[in-house]
């Protein structure tokens, strides 16, 4: 399984075949993921991606951990940015003001312009330079920043492929990996671009793209030879400690499906301290059983998660809420309102609230950060609140059932219980369909919450839809929500057609015990 | 005329050192990198050297051992610049002053006025001449 900050094992460096190269790793953790480890010393790669991607950002960042690293880095730039200006960009990132970097500056970390040389005797003469540099400085690790530059004085494409494959066979001889950073494309993405795919080891694609009011940044790998790499489009982040990348959970569940697959499901039984769910759960919850609470607003949902935790907590389990949608004080609030004490179970540590404003989230970071903190405080049960307000957060609707799926399966996977939280949009209706697509499928027991309107009143309801490996009750019971917290009625045996909210007496069931207007 | 010698493999920040210390009365010699300077300076005297220390070829603080390893140069004034303003280990290079990029121009003429002042007369040229 995943849990741990370690790579997955099919995600873990590959030890090099006899006769293979070493890997050279980016320093950058989700990177390196999915690179499987890194680039191969002595290979030449291309980043690519437009004007603004980050790739400056991810070349400086990769050659400062290469430095820091006892490597020796040659930053070569053919760009009309000047160093000074480009490390007056750098200075507000945290790898750059490191005290350790700045003495690696002008020995193990070498910033030089390309671009006289390219200017006075083109190719040749940049090759030259090159050359002479990487054998003279002893490097290990070459950059070329705007490589774009120097393919606009290759006279032919023949030409600027025939200068790559001379500098990477120079390059290779000593040991030295090599960094093409370009706004050109590698073809695909632009066509003056020299196709240069089958010339490099390597290529990873930066782009950017509006998604409503923000801009969401990704890398793919295009091609990696000799190795393999996690697939599809990874979210980075560039931010104060610069670039961070994530690599998409499902996308690294799919490398170590053969992890999750071992090990018995546990027979043990979690409850939420109330005695008539308890019973209609025949138990209780399995333990490192997802479960999804569907209801409208208001019904419920978020005390019952409570309830969920509270009773972890006096149980000695940690528990985790995790939400976009109340900030801890309602919450601590909520909770104390009822009984829960949440506010105690807080202080205590044993209830870790964690919320997010979802204006300012990617769902791939906070997927990170829900496993981190599962991790390290050893959480046991998890209340994940609102999954609608997550699932908005995803830029391709396509990943909602695989990333929920991949997630719930590595809770499973570290031994958590988890609740999500589904709101259903309407309070009342005939039908009734969950709105995120795949869930149903991905979680193992579903309760429903509901209203019903019966002679002018609202009762509360809730139900077991379903539930994997034990029998449930069948029956619809009321439940009220007081100081004391939610408490389980009888059953709601007198109406019909309760389901659709739009409940009606049993004909001839007026007066009877099971009656709520007799209440 | 002072003449100065610039090594600086920024082609951008060598045009404009030149026309900046051109307007300002010197007369300028360019270099791409180390090596070239210190041909540049067999090939004909110069006043002062203004020399980046990141340099392909050869860097700056190797020009400055090559010169106070050779009699011809020793005299011979240099100023170091660099992007790199911290951790920058210049211990071993004797030299007359340092300029941490970016510079102004102010600073740029003061600290290349001032060099020149303090350094002995070169064949028969004064800084003022």
């Amino acid at each position: 399984m995943l849990s741990s900050h370690a790579m997955p094992p099919a995600a873990r460096p590959e030890p090099p075949p006899p006769g293979g190269f070493p890997r050279v790793p980016t320093g950058i953790a989700g990177l390196d993921t999915i690179l499987h480890g890194g680039f191969f010393r002595g290979g030449l790669y291309l980043i690519t991606g437009a004007p603004g991607t980050g790739k400056t950002i991810l070349g400086n960042q990769i050659a400062v951990h290469h430095a820091a690293a006892g490597g020796r880095v040659l930053f070569t730039s053919l760009l009309s940015e000047t160093h000074s200006r480009m490390f007056a960009h750098l200075s507000s990132l945290a790898f750059f003001t490191d005290p350790a970097i700045p003495p690696l500056i002008g020995d193990a970390l070498y910033y030089i312009s390309g671009y006289s040389a390219l200017q006075t005797a083109g190719l040749p003469g940049l090759l030259t330079l090159l050359q002479a540099t990487i054998r003279d400085r002893h490097t290990t690790l070459l950059l070329l920043d705007g490589v774009g530059n120097a393919e606009s004085f290759a006279t032919t494409n023949a030409a600027f492929k025939e200068f790559l494959h001379s500098l990477q066979q120079y390059a290779e001889l000593y040991g030295c990996t090599v960094l093409l950073l370009s706004s050109r494309g590698e073809r695909g993405a632009d066509r003056d671009a020299v196709d240069v795919r089958t010339t490099v080891d390597g290529i990873l694609r930066l782009r950017q793209r509006p998604v409503q009011t923000r801009i969401v940044r990704e890398v793919q790998i295009v091609k990696l030879r000799g190795s393999g790499y996690l697939p599809g489009g990874h979210l980075v982040v560039i931010g104060a400690r610069g670039v961070v990348v994530y690599p998409r959970l499902e996308a690294l569940q799919a490398a170590t499906v053969d992890t999750l697959t071992t090990g018995a499901a546990s027979l043990e039984r979690l409850d939420f301290g109330i005695a008539g769910l308890t019973a209609m759960l025949h138990g209780g919850l399995f333990r490192g059983s997802a479960t999804a609470l569907l209801g409208p607003p208001g019904s419920g949902k978020t005390l019952l998660g409570l309830h969920f935790l509270a009773e972890g907590a006096r149980r000695g389990e940690g528990g985790l809420y995790f939400g976009l949608n109340e900030p801890p004080p309602v919450l601590l609030s909520a909770g104390d309102q009822v009984g829960l004490a949440i506010t105690h179970w807080a202080a205590a540590g044993q209830i870790a609230l964690a919320w997010y404003p979802a204006t300012a989230a990617d769902l791939d970071v906070l997927a990170q950060h829900l496993l981190e903190q599962v991790r390290a405080r050893r959480v046991q049960r998890v209340f994940l609140d609102g999954l609608d307000a997550f699932s908005d957060l995803i830029v391709d609707a396509a990943r909602i059932g695989p990333f929920f799926a991949a997630l719930t399966n590595e809770l499973r996977a570290l031994g958590v219980t988890t609740l999500v939280t589904v709101e259903l949009p309407h309070l009342f209706g005939p039908t009734v369909e969950i709105p995120i697509e795949g869930v149903s499928a991905v979680v193992e027991n579903i309760l429903f919450l509901r209203y019903v309107e019966l002679r002018s009143q609202l009762y509360r309801l809730i139900s077991v839809l379903k539930m994997r490996r034990s029998g449930h009750d069948l029956a619809l019971r009321q439940f009220q929500i007081d100081a004391t917290g939610i408490t389980i009625a009888d059953t709601f045996a007198s109406a019909e057609a309760i389901l659709t909210g739009l409940a009606r007496p049993v004909p001839g069931a007026a007066g009877g015990a099971a009656d709520p207007a007799r209440r | 005329m002072p003449t100065i010698l610039i090594a600086e493999d920024e082609e951008t920040i060598l045009e404009v050192l030149t026309s900046i210390l051109e307007d300002s009365g010197y007369q300028i010699r360019g270099a791409a990198n180390g090596a070239a300077a210190l041909a540049g300076l067999a090939a004909a005297p110069v006043d002062l050297v203004l020399s980046d220390v990141m340099m392909p070829i050869m860097d700056g603080r190797t020009v400055c051992h090559q010169m106070q390893a050779d009699p011809r140069y020793q005299a011979i004034p240099v100023i170091l610049m660099s992007a790199a303003r911290a951790g920058l280990n210049l211990d071993a290079c004797v030299h007359a002053a340092f300029l941490p990029k970016p510079f102004e121009v102010e600073e740029l003429l003061e600290t290349v006025a001032q060099v020149l002042r303090a350094a002995p007369r070169l064949a028969g040229r004064g800084p003022d001449d």
